[in-house]
């Protein structure tokens, strides 16, 4: 009597660790990809369970759904990124930039591929919020307004609004632009392209 | 016979048994997880925004400012010159600090603001309210209650306190089909679930206009304001049932041993 207990709570457990190691989503709906954690190799990244998944619908920025993140275990400094996008699919990418916690975060596939902490526009030359598709880009761009190098723009608005390379520091802004460290610059660069959507918002922090 | 019996008898209390634990695992370990244990791969009970607001070196303050592109070439120019007479930075725009109920900081006036304008109903008021006050679609009086996104308690009156939601007050026959007090009203931007427990006198706000925020930096997010709040993960009633039955097959289970190998039944 013990022993088939014993062996039923055991075989019962070991079935709830196979259960729950897997993405539950798959069970319920049939338009989310099999995700598995052996998929991203070294534990770099979280995947997101389907309630992480509407809260991010909830909270707005993302193109689509994201489906992982990049794990990031401390707070960013000034002048950090990280950039991974190891066993991710190839495809157009995302960018979702937050001006209240000045992330910004590159989004493949739904799959976050590198993240860093930018700099803003100043409260005299806010950097406008809403969703712009990338317009040009420029490895060596120089702005004729404020005569500053500008590396590795990629343009947003018409009137100058661009991300680029710039030296990311505490105490410092933009003109508008979303200014990235200047290596975190260069590997957008390479990954964007011309329409590629780019969010900028500013999200309420009562977390 | 008898014996065959008393195996199903087992096979029964220990396969409930063990479908009880295998609903229990789920929810034990939600539960551990928020309370902060760091369970590997537990991630998953972190909130989305809770993940990425611990990235982020935090809100930059207005004093930060030391520099635009502009600043730094010129900076670069006078740190050239040691001799140079020190530059006072000349302000392009003196900012006010903002006040706290100034319209562009929130779409909501402040709740002592709004009690100073319009009187507002108290909750035994908006649950239960009188007749002769309640006439429907008398204007300002009789909004559906609408509660300020900004507060980090505010809520709608939702599911909890008022029962029946939607349903029109008996008290006021003849009404026609537009029912003053509703539960959760539906206003773009504001929360439906309200914090547990906890029910702040309603404040009537008018909706906000829809150039409210004319300036650019008007926040574009969409959908709530305020996040769902944390609950603690509770087994739900049939999860308790299944493991108080479980229990209950395997003590029936025990209590039927055979006789014969000695083990004393006690009570009935």
């Amino acid at each position: 009597m013990i022993r088939t207990l014993a062996l039923a709570s055991v075989l019962a457990i070991v079935l709830s660790i196979g259960v729950l190691s897997r993405d539950a989503e798959t069970a319920r709906s049939s338009t989310s990809p099999v995700l598995h954690a052996g998929q991203f190799p070294g534990g770099a990244r979280v995947l997101l369970t389907p309630d992480q998944r509407r809260e991010a619908d909830a909270v707005g920025g993302f193109v689509q759904t994201p489906l992982s993140l990049l794990r990031v275990e401390r707070p960013m400094h000034y002048g950090e990124y990280k950039w991974n996008d190891e066993g991710v699919p190839t495809g157009r990418i995302s960018i979702r930039v937050d001006l209240r916690t000045q992330l910004l975060s590159v989004f493949r596939g739904g799959h976050e591929i590198g993240t860093a902490v930018v700099l803003y526009g100043a409260d005299t030359k806010e950097t406008p919020l809403g969703k712009f598709p990338i317009l040009w880009k420029g490895k060596n761009h120089r702005s004729s307004l404020y005569d500053a190098p500008m590396p590795y723009t990629l343009r947003l608005t018409g009137d100058g609004v661009a991300i680029h390379g710039s030296n990311v520091r505490w105490g410092a802004a933009t003109h508008g632009c979303i200014g990235v460290p200047t290596e975190f610059a260069s590997h957008l660069f390479a990954e964007a392209r011309v329409g590629d959507p780019v969010v900028i918002l500013r999200s309420s922090g009562n977390v | 016979m008898g014996i065959s019996r008393l195996r199903k008898w087992h096979l029964g209390a220990a396969s409930v048994a063990g479908l009880a634990m295998l609903a229990g695992v789920p929810t034990v370990v939600a539960s551990v997880s928020n309370q902060g244990f760091t369970v590997p791969g537990a991630s998953s009970a972190v909130k989305l925004m809770a993940m990425l607001d611990g990235r982020s070196p935090g809100e930059r303050t207005k004093g930060e400012l030391a520099a635009t592109k502009v600043k730094t070439s010129a900076a670069a120019v006078r740190s050239a010159d040691p001799a140079a007479q020190p530059r006072e930075r000349a302000l392009g725009k003196i900012v006010q600090p903002k006040q706290p109920a100034s319209p562009q900081a929130s779409n909501v006036a402040s709740p002592v603001e709004a009690s100073a304008i319009i009187p507002t109903p108290t909750l035994g008021e908006v649950l239960a309210p009188r007749s002769t006050g309640m006439v429907p679609g008398s204007g300002g009086a009789v909004l559906p209650p609408v509660i300020g996104g900004g507060g980090g308690g505010g809520g709608t009156p939702g599911s909890p306190g008022s029962p029946g939601t939607g349903e029109t007050p008996p008290t006021t026959p003849g009404t026609p089909d537009t029912p003053p007090v509703e539960g959760t009203p539906i206003v773009p931007g504001i929360p439906e679930t309200p914090p547990p427990g906890e029910l702040p006198p309603v404040i009537i706000v008018p909706p906000p206009s829809g150039g409210g925020n004319p300036t650019p930096e008007t926040p574009v997010t969409p959908g709530i304001d305020q996040p769902p709040e944390v609950v603690t993960a509770v087994p739900e009633p049939g999860t308790w049932m299944m493991l108080l039955l479980g229990f209950g097959m395997i003590g029936r289970a025990m209590r039927s041993r055979p006789r014969r190998r000695g083990v004393k039944v006690q009570g009935a």
